[in-house]
This record gives structure tokens, C-alpha cells and sequence, in this order.
């Protein structure tokens, strides 16, 4: 029975779970057997024993006395009765909430007629009767709350060996049902109690006590799990199963020893590890299971050496006894935990490696020593009283269940620990099994985490943006929110922050509900931009981020920052005044423009028409009238001619140079050094193609410009060069570029007239002429419109001279290039 | 020489004697009728108004258009004779003071044949409406009648 395969942690688990059947089983006969010896030493009270004898009425009143007195003292006792051998009562003690009330004569019954007053009836001297534990029944209907009761009989007997009658003990069973659920008290496991009749005495709740209620369908074990219950039943005493709902493990049990009438009776003790923890044992406390295990095996060899200790010396040898100790020291000593157990009085009795090394005793100071000695000094005094307390209402404590507690080496040093403690019972001594674990390491790490928590909450404390949390839901509230968010609202804390609901936060409640609407589809918000209002009524514009969160249990919550933006707000309001002003003036700007192109337009075509006239008249007077012309009239016809013309060319030229402004200049690669040529041809063309005038021409000279424009500066600078070194031998002009800090400058230059620099600035103002028209004639808007064009590539023109000795017009294309 | 008719349309008397001078100038004795005004021009073509009676398939042989006259402007006549089923071929040439490039590109994508820019010079002019007159009566073969 004791065999046990520690190899796997489900063996362990098994293990546990029959420990904890058989220490539910001892609890629960031991706490029968102290019924059994109270009705035992009530019976052989001399009052009850002077009533057998004579039956005489103040020997009654004397069992009255003392059943008073006995139920003052034992409140688990719900009444106490003296019935005579026809099961009539003769003295009645009910326990009530004032204590014990003496039931007069007159209300006595007759109790003849029930089981437990026949069945005690034929006891034999010294026998005790146990009832079936079922709920207490007054005037035919349940008694509520609900009173699980026991009831305990003895019969009576005189001198002579009659019998006389019977005491009959009603005992609140409760107080012993608490008891074996407190074993399980701390953990995920259950254990149920049944009945011979596999009904839940103990049980999930509300199949508890089903055979009490004839009304309705009956709930039992056997019906919910008709597959265990031929075992659990009929099978061997204990064991265990497996199935759907998890790990059984049983313990059937009787009243041998207790009640010998009552043999056919049997409980069943049930404990359970639902599947999920029995599968998923998680991270199961090796060490503790162990020690469950080592206190099992303690209560084995326990009554090994004491109950029959000469019955098991004949079935087993000595050396196997040995065997099966360096096996249990084996395992004890290999647990990672420190296992100390002592006995009531504090008494170490055995400890494992585990304990020499982190303690630095040596084995033989520990056994025997009090297990105060490894309890810092400074808790000591306290120790014993705890000792004590833990004594009288002994139960398992699991690992970490009470606060921060420390332990103290041989050298006095200190180190963290948590404790768990097990009790367990053998031939009424108590042993107390106590695993101490260091955990120095995992209080650094919890250190280093807490600091962690420490940093990333300064974060968000000292971070100046607001942090708050939302929960969901129909009432959004503020949970959490950092300093910044409670200033910004103008709360005083976060309490007066939380009390006022969301929305309360919203000028428009609608914003509210559209964030929230966002949140639930999207699931995430970025920049969500709404008017709040903070809890001293001031308004402002804000930037709301958010995100919801979900949590395991399916709950959900919003974390959330908050920008003030107010002032971003005004800001851009700002510029979109300037905006509009802009706009404003643009459209002002085009439609002047557009005025512009229509007086241009109109200028282009309504103003040649009457220089036309002019012109065609003065012709055809000249043609037709030249007979009656004489010389000087021929010369003024011919003057209002040239007048015409001239006025013509100068609003061409106009008209170009406003061209030009309305221009959009396009950026294409061209081939100057051809364009050049093929002006230069043009221009010689028109004049006078026998004149000799040299052209020099940079080779690869190629521009990024608008090669429309480019034409038409070209065409100005080179009529230019070509004009001015009309009156020149060997006229030359020469087309190139230079590199000038990093600047493409071009040039046109050439040998001819030149000018004087002192009128270098007039250059290139519409109508600015430098020479007299009958030396070089020409409108005066050329290099203006030069300029424009130049302007237009955000380039830069001047012009170097000298009279004399040529021209040189530099000009730039760009801004600036690399 | 073709018999053909010139149809003139413009607006200023001044250009209008100079050009009847230039044609005369160069010859030119085909009938030459003047349009002043839009309207006037479409009423021509179409047969209609002043001229209704007159058979609108004898098409002239070219017509001079002047682009900025009153009522209805040149490039909304062009517009409407190139509309017409009948007139649609109709050689036309804009005859007009500016070369703005606007007009250039309107005047030809609404169907000119031609675009010509009246000299300031008369010489020139005169020597432009010679060469006009060779190539529209003379050289050019005129559109088959619908």
C-alpha cells in the first residue's frame, strides 16, 4: 500500500489526493469516536446509574443537573435525552441560543415509535448506536437553516443487568463536516462525503442532502456517475479513477470499533482534482507534495511502531523496513525545499539536507532542538504563542499564504522565506510538517520588477501629456489618470476627477458618443479632435488618442492620452484668416491679370488698325497723288509713314515684354550654341547677309531654360551685338559660358560700340536708350525684356562696356547651382 | 481666275478701303461683298436675312475674316460656317491685326484654313493680299459643292 513510483508528477498528485482521503477518513472516525466515549462517560454518570437503580424522581432531577451542565459545556450537542424501556422521555436537554433548557414533565414525549429509540432498545451492554446522518426534522418539516445531525445511543442497564433504557445524544455533525472542508480550504480540489446510498452529504451544493426531500427527482452520485459507483461501492476500500470531470480518489469506511451494530454502514470519502487542474497542474509545488507524501508515510510507520508494531514485525522483515526508510530519506533529501518536521510542543523531529545547508546547523543541533531557534530573533518571543495557536485549529497553510517572513541561520543571518505547514495526526499526537523555501532570489527579482513598475509610473507621472484610463461601457469613468490629466481638468485629485462621469468632460455630448462609436468599430482612435470642458467650466479644444483593451475575463477598459490643442487651434485659425486673406488678394491679382491680358489683347488688335490706316493712306497718297506732292510733301508723307511704323514695332515690343510676365516658364535641356546660330543667321538675313561679322560659339554649350524665352533674350542680345558693331571693322561676337563660383554664367559679347558705364543702371529700364536712334535705332524695350526673361529662370543680368571697345551682357539661368 | 466671290468680314471702313485698294492693287476683279459685323457674314453664308434668296451652295471663294468685330466675333463665325452641313468646307482666312498667340491657336482649332497678320506697313499689306489672292483664286482648288 505504502509502494509508490515518485517518477512522475501525477503519481505524486494521486499520492496526495490518498492522503488527503485517509486524512479526511481519520478526522472524521476520530471525531465519531469522541461522540462514541462522551455517551460513554455520560453513562456512567452516577446519576444515570442511581436512575437505573430506582428510577426515583430526584434521581431525575439529578440526570437533569447533569445533562445541563454537560450540554453547557459541549455546544456541538444539539439535546440530550434519558428515554425509559418503553422509549418514553424521561429527562430532555435542548440546546438552544440561550444554552441548554431543561424541557419540563409535561412536555415529554413519547419517542417509542422511531428507529433510533427501537434500535437502541436492543443494545447490548457497552454498545454504542450511531445514527445515518440526515437533517434535523421538527413537527414533520425540515429544520431551516438546514442542521445535519448525528444521533448517538447507549442503553442502560441497572445492577442486575436490565435494561432500563437508553440516552440518546443528538450531536450537530456540522462542526465535524467543517473540519474535512478545511482540508481542502486552499486549493482547486474537493472532497465529497457520500452516504452507503451514494447521496452527497458532503458535495457540490445543492445536491447535498437530496434523500431528505421526497419531493422532486433525487440527485446521487450513482446517478450522476453510474460508471464509478459500482467501484467506489463494492470495490476495494480505496482507489482511484478518472474521467471527464476529473481525478477521483476514494476511501470507504465503516463504524468498526465504533458502532458493531452499525457495520452495513459505510460513507465514501471523495476527493477531486478537476480536469483542468489535474492535466494542467501547473507548476505543481513539488516540494510540498512531497512532504505530503513524507507525512504520509510518517503516519504509516507511525502506527507501525506503535498499533501493531508486532503484527507487522511478522509480516515484514526488518531489513525491508530499512530499505523502505533510506528510500523515504532518499526522496526527502532531494527535495529543492528546506522540510522541517516538529512534533505539538515544537520539537524538531527530522529535517532534510536541504535544511543543513541553507541553515548551517549540523543534523544532530537540529533533532531534538525547538524549531524556534530558526525563527529571527527579534520574532522569536512571539513564535510559541503562534506555535500554540496553529496547535489548536491545525490546517494545511499553503506556500505564500501569510506575509513576509524571515528565517535565521546558524551565524545569525537573515534570509526571506515563504512556509507552508501540514498537520497530521497520529495516535493523537500532532506533527506538523514545515516547508521552508528561500526565496532571497525571487525577492531580488521582485525587486528589480518593483523597480521597474517604479520607473515606468514616474514615466507617466512626470510625462507632460495627459494619461488616463476609461473604463467601458454605457457609464464611461475615469480609473487612473496622471497629474498632468488632473491639472489640465483643473481637478484638485483624482478622486474628484473620477467622481464626475465622461461625458460631463464633452462641450458636445454628441463628440462623446462618436469617439466611442470610432472605438467600438475601429477599436483604436488617433487624434480624435473634440471640445472639453474642465471641471471649473473652461473650455478648450483637445486631441484625443485612444485604445481599447481587453482583458482575459473579457472585460474591457480604454487607455487613453488627451493633447491640449487650444492653442495649435488658434494658431491655425490664424492662418487660415491669412489664408483667406491671401486668397483675397490672389483673386485680386487675377483679375487684374486678367484685365491686363484683355487690355493687351485689345492693344494687340485695335491699336495697329489706325496706324495701318495712317500708313496705307499716306501710301496711297503718295502712289496715287505724286503729282500734285511736291518734295517736302513726298518727306512728311513719309515721316507719318515711319512715325506709324516705328509706333507699330514699339507696341510689338510691348506686347512681348508683357508676355513674358504671363509666361510660364517650362524647364527643357536646349541646344544654345545652335539657337545662337540659327538667330544669328536670321537676324544677317534680314539686314544685310553681305555685311562680315565673325561669330564665335562655345562649343556644347548647352542650358536648361525654356527655350522660347531663351529666344527671345537671345534675339534682343544678339540684335543687339549685331546693331552696335555696325559701324565696326572686323566685327566680332562672341557667345559662351564661364564657371564663377560655382555659377554657369553666360555671355554675349562683342566688339562694337559699347557704352558708358556711368549709365550702366538705365540699361535695362523699358524705353532707356543710350545711343541716338539715327546712329543705332531701336525701341529702347530690348534688354528689358532680356531682363524679364533672365528674371523668369530666377537668374541675374549686367553688362560690362566701355565706349568704344565692345559690349559683354552676362547673364545667369538659375538661382543657384551646385 | 476663279469668278468666285470674296467675302470680306470687317468691321473698321478704314481696313475695308485698304483692302479693297490692295486687291484692286493686285487685280483682283472677282465681286468682292463686305460683311461688317458678324451677323451679317452668317447671313451670307446661310442665305438668310439681307440675303435670303441667294443660293447657299454658290459658296464664295474664300472669305477674309477679321477675328474682333461687333455682335458676333470672328472665331464664333468660323465656329458656325464649320457647324453648317453645307458651308462646312468653305476655305476661310483670318485677316486680322494681332498674332496673339491665343487667337493663332483658336483660329486654327476651330478650322482656319489660314492666319494672316495685316502689315502696319502698306507696302507689306499690299504684297500679303497679292500673294493671297494667287494662292486662294488662283493655285488652291476650291472644296466640292455638297
Amino acid at each position: 500500500m505504502v509502494y509508490v513510483d515518485v517518477s512522475s508528477r501525477k503519481d505524486l498528485v494521486a499520492l496526495s489526493e490518498q492522503h488527503t482521503v485517509q486524512y479526511a477518513e481519520k478526522t472524521f472516525l476520530d471525531g465519531l469516536h469522541k461522540r462514541s466515549e462522551d455517551i460513554k462517560y455520560l453513562g456512567q454518570q452516577r446519576s444515570i446509574r442511581e436512575w437505573a437503580n430506582t428510577l426515583s424522581t430526584e434521581s431525575i432531577r439529578a440526570v437533569g443537573t447533569d445533562f445541563v451542565a454537560f450540554i453547557k459545556n459541549y455546544s456541538q450537542y444539539d439535546q440530550l435525552r434519558l428515554l425509559d424501556v418503553n422509549g418514553r422521555e424521561v429527562v430532555r436537554v435542548d440546546n438552544n441560543a440561550n444554552g441548554p433548557v431543561l424541557i419540563p414533565g409535561n412536555k415529554l414525549q413519547d419517542k417509542s415509535g422511531r428507529y433510533y429509540a427501537e434500535t437502541v432498545a436492543r443494545l447490548s451492554p457497552g454498545d454504542i448506536y450511531m445514527s445515518p446522518i440526515d437533517l434535523n426534522v421538527e413537527y414533520g418539516e425540515i429544520e431551516q437553516p438546514i442542521k445535519p445531525v448525528l444521533r448517538v445511543g447507549l442503553a442502560i442497564f441497572d445492577s442486575n443487568g436490565k435494561r432500563m433504557g437508553a440516552i440518546i445524544l443528538n450531536y450537530l455533525i456540522e462542526d465535524l463536516f467543517s473540519r474535512i472542508k478545511n482540508i481542502h480550504a486552499n486549493n482547486d480540489r474537493e472532497l465529497w462525503l457520500l452516504n452507503s446510498e451514494g447521496y452527497w452529504l458532503l458535495g457540490p451544493e445543492k445536491l447535498e442532502w437530496q434523500f431528505m426531500y421526497s419531493d422532486g427527482e433525487m440527485v446521487s452520485f450513482p446517478a450522476k456517475y453510474p460508471d464509478l459507483w459500482p467501484y467506489f461501492r463494492a470495490g476495494s476500500k480505496s482507489g482511484m479513477a478518472n474521467n471527464d470531470d476529473g481525478f477521483f480518489s476514494y476511501q470507504r469506511f465503516g463504524l468498526e470499533g465504533i458502532d458493531e451494530g452499525g457495520k452495513a454502514r459505510t460513507w465514501i470519502l471523495i476527493s477531486i482534482v478537476p480536469k483542468p487542474v489535474y492535466f494542467g497542474f501547473i507548476a505543481p509545488n513539488i516540494g510540498e507534495l512531497i512532504a505530503i507524501y513524507i507525512v504520509f508515510v510518517l503516519l504509516l510507520s507511525g502506527s507501525v511502531f506503535s498499533l501493531s508494531f508486532k503484527d507487522r514485525l511478522r509480516k515484514q522483515s526488518e531489513s525491508q523496513l530499512r530499505e523502505r526508510e533510506r528510500q523515504y530519506r532518499n526522496l526527502l533529501d532531494s527535495a529543492p525545499d528546506a522540510i522541517v518536521i516538529v512534533d505539538e510542543s515544537g520539537e524538531i523531529q527530522l529535517v532534510n539536507d536541504e535544511v543543513i545547508t541553507r541553515f548551517g546547523y549540523d543534523r544532530e543541533e537540529l533533532l531534538g532542538a525547538n524549531v524556534d531557534i530558526l525563527v529571527p530573533d527579534n520574532t522569536r518571543s512571539h513564535h510559541a504563542a503562534l506555535r500554540d495557536s496553529y496547535t489548536r485549529a491545525p490546517s494545511v497553510r499553503p506556500m505564500g499564504a501569510s506575509r513576509a517572513l524571515f528565517a535565521r541561520r546558524k551565524d545569525g543571518s537573515e534570509f526571506p522565506v515563504e512556509i507552508s505547514l501540514s498537520p497530521s495526526h497520529n495516535n493523537g499526537e500532532l506533527y506538523v510538517t514545515s516547508i521552508i523555501r528561500d526565496v532571497t532570489e525571487r525577492k531580488k527579482r521582485e525587486e528589480v520588477y518593483l523597480q521597474e513598475q517604479e520607473r515606468y509610473k514616474h514615466l507617466v507621472t512626470h510625462i507632460p501629456i495627459s494619461v488616463f484610463r476609461l473604463s467601458s461601457g454605457p457609464q464611461n469613468k475615469i480609473q487612473d489618470a496622471n497629474p498632468t490629466m488632473i491639472n489640465l481638468f483643473q481637478a484638485d485629485s483624482l478622486a474628484t476627477l473620477a467622481a464626475v462621469p465622461f461625458s460631463q468632460l464633452f462641450a458636445q455630448k454628441e463628440d462623446l458618443v462618436s469617439l466611442m462609436n470610432h472605438l467600438a468599430a475601429k477599436g483604436l482612435v488617433n487624434g480624435y479632435e473634440a471640445e472639453m470642458v474642465t471641471l471649473s467650466g473652461e473650455k478648450f479644444f483637445s486631441s484625443i488618442t485612444a485604445i481599447v483593451m481587453r482583458e482575459g475575463d473579457g472585460g474591457m477598459y480604454i487607455n487613453s492620452i488627451i493633447e491640449n490643442i487650444s492653442a495649435r487651434r488658434t494658431q491655425e485659425e490664424e492662418i487660415n484668416n491669412l489664408n483667406q486673406v491671401l486668397l483675397g488678394r490672389q483673386q485680386e491679382l487675377e483679375n487684374l491679370n486678367r484685365e491686363l491680358e484683355a487690355f493687351s489683347y485689345s492693344v494687340s488688335h485695335d491699336l495697329r488698325a489706325p496706324l495701318r490706316a495712317m500708313d496705307g493712306f499716306s501710301q496711297s497718297l503718295l502712289r496715287n497723288y505724286a503729282d500734285v506732292l511736291d518734295e517736302q510733301g513726298v518727306d512728311r508723307l513719309s515721316r507719318i509713314r515711319a512715325g506709324a511704323q516705328r509706333m507699330a514695332q514699339l507696341i510689338d515690343d510691348l506686347l512681348m515684354l508683357s508676355r513674358i510676365s504671363r509666361y510660364d516658364v517650362k524647364s527643357e535641356e536646349v541646344d544654345m550654341g545652335k539657337m545662337v546660330h540659327e538667330i544669328f543667321d536670321d537676324i544677317k538675313s534680314q539686314d544685310n547677309p553681305q555685311r562680315d561679322v565673325t561669330m564665335h560659339v562655345m562649343d556644347n554649350l548647352y542650358v536648361k531654360a525654356d527655350s522660347h524665352l531663351l529666344h527671345v533674350a537671345l534675339t534682343n542680345l544678339l540684335s543687339n551685338a549685331y546693331k552696335f558693331t555696325g559701324h565696326t571693322e572686323n566685327a566680332e561676337i562672341t557667345v559662351g559660358v564661364m564657371l564663377e563660383k560655382s555659377e554657369c554664367v553666360y555671355y554675349v559679347k562683342d566688339n562694337g560700340a559699347g557704352f558708358n558705364m556711368d549709365y550702366a543702371e538705365k540699361l535695362f529700364g523699358a524705353f532707356q536708350r543710350l545711343h541716338d536712334t539715327h546712329e543705332f535705332p531701336g525701341t529702347g524695350i530690348g534688354l528689358a525684356t532680356v531682363q524679364r526673361v533672365v528674371h523668369k529662370h530666377g537668374g541675374r543680368i549686367w553688362a560690362d562696356a566701355e565706349e568704344g571697345q565692345g559690349a559683354t551682357f552676362y547673364f545667369t539661368l538659375c538661382r543657384s547651382v551646385e | 481666275m476663279t469668278r468666285g466671290v470674296i467675302l470680306l468680314v470687317e468691321d473698321n471702313p478704314d481696313d475695308e478701303l485698304l483692302t479693297l485698294e490692295a486687291l484692286e492693287a493686285n487685280s483682283v476683279g472677282n465681286q468682292i461683298v463686305v460683311a461688317r459685323n458678324g451677323v451679317e457674314a452668317l447671313d451670307y453664308m446661310f442665305a438668310r436675312g439681307e440675303y435670303e434668296g441667294r443660293d447657299i451652295a454658290d459658296m464664295p471663294a474664300v472669305v477674309l475674316l477679321d477675328l474682333k468685330l461687333p455682335k458676333l466675333d470672328g472665331l464664333e463665325v468660323l465656329k458656325q460656317i464649320r457647324a453648317n452641313e453645307v458651308t462646312r468646307l468653305q476655305p476661310i482666312v483670318i485677316l486680322t491685326s494681332s498674332n496673339e498667340e491665343e487667337d493663332r491657336v483658336k483660329g486654327y482649332s476651330l478650322g482656319a484654313n489660314s492666319y494672316v497678320r495685316k502689315p502696319v506697313d502698306f507696302d507689306d499689306f499690299v504684297q500679303a493680299v497679292g500673294r493671297l489672292g494667287l494662292y486662294w483664286l488662283l493655285i488652291n482648288e476650291a472644296p466640292p459643292k455638297i
